[in-house]
């Protein structure tokens, strides 16, 4: 995956407008930052497996950076948990004919 | 007037659905001609319409059989309706050049998916990030074994599962099977292309 396509995904994802309705904008904008972080989670895991893949990293950076990686994965699962939304809501690609109103 | 639910796009010189095709709750599926796209709808009681496995399982059914008529159609997403065919008309016309587009790009073409287990440990920090290596090393093993087999990817994860979706030309899906002989995958089509939607 390349970062410039997610690009091109994600502003898929944006909302045509932001919900006016203070309790489902609460809900949409938690959705829109959750999506963009596990957007960025994304990239990173990739670009540290290229890392440790290139030969780069030393036993101790492989260890620091997949502690980091693990943590930030349990933390979004948390995160997902308490605002009641799934990998699928999180989902860049809408499906094949996105929001058709 | 009943709300008009839609199923799937199909190009204008698609066949119709068939006669006995099967709908949502039993219902009749007809096809709502439009400049340059058309749509295989139904008649639904009330809208929104409500999620069920036989429903999930109904739309999907339907969306296959377009697939069955040798053209490929753009499947909606479950739960899609319309006051009216008015309405779904006036949506196709605005949305017309994307949806052409759309259509274009999967003509002939099927979804073939690819999916992948690998168990992360997350024993440590190198556990886990060798089995993240692992998944994504198995990810590229596959692509590079169908290189010039697909016309398009699309990649998700979900932990420890992968799924790779594929936009395969219908005279390459045996091919395509044939060259992922032998990997530990599980491999799901020909379905409709549910993963490649119209160009922005």
């Amino acid at each position: 995956m390349t970062e410039d396509l997610d690009l091109r995904s994600l502003a898929r994802s944006l909302p045509e407008r932001i919900e006016a309705d203070a309790e489902h904008g609460e809900a949409g904008l938690a959705r829109l930052a959750l999506t963009l972080i596990e957007l960025l989670r994304k990239v990173l895991e990739h670009q540290a497996v290229r890392r440790m893949d290139g030969g780069t990293l030393s036993a101790e950076e492989i260890e620091r950076l997949g502690l980091a990686l693990l943590r930030l994965n349990d933390r979004m699962q948390e995160l997902k948990a308490t605002f009641g939304l799934s990998d699928d809501d999180l989902e860049i690609d809408l499906g094949p004919l996105g929001r058709l109103k | 007037m009943s709300p008009t639910y839609l199923y799937c796009l199909t190009a204008p010189d698609a066949p119709d659905p068939p006669v006995a095709t099967v709908g949502l709750d039993g219902g009749a599926v007809r096809r709502l001609a439009s400049d340059g796209v058309d749509a295989w709808v139904g008649d639904v009681d009330a809208r929104p319409v409500q999620a069920t496995i036989e429903r999930i399982r109904a739309h999907d059914s339907v969306v296959a059989t377009a697939l069955d008529t040798g053209s490929t159609p753009l499947p909606a997403r479950f739960g899609q309706t319309f006051g009216s065919d008015d309405e779904c008309l006036a949506m196709l016309s605005k949305k017309h050049s994307r949806m052409s587009a759309g259509l274009a790009q999967v003509a002939g073409m099927v979804e073939m998916t690819v999916i992948l287990r690998v168990d992360l440990d997350t024993s440590s920090g190198t556990a886990y990030l060798q089995s993240l290596a692992r998944r994504q090393h198995a990810a590229r093993d596959v692509s590079s074994k169908l290189a010039g087999c697909i016309r398009q990817s699309a990649e998700k994860t979900n932990q420890e599962v992968l799924t790779l979706s594929h936009l395969v030309d219908r005279a390459a899906v045996a091919e395509y099977l044939d060259r992922l002989k032998g990997l530990e995958v599980k491999v799901l089509g020909p379905g409709a292309p549910y993963s490649f939607g119209p160009p922005e």
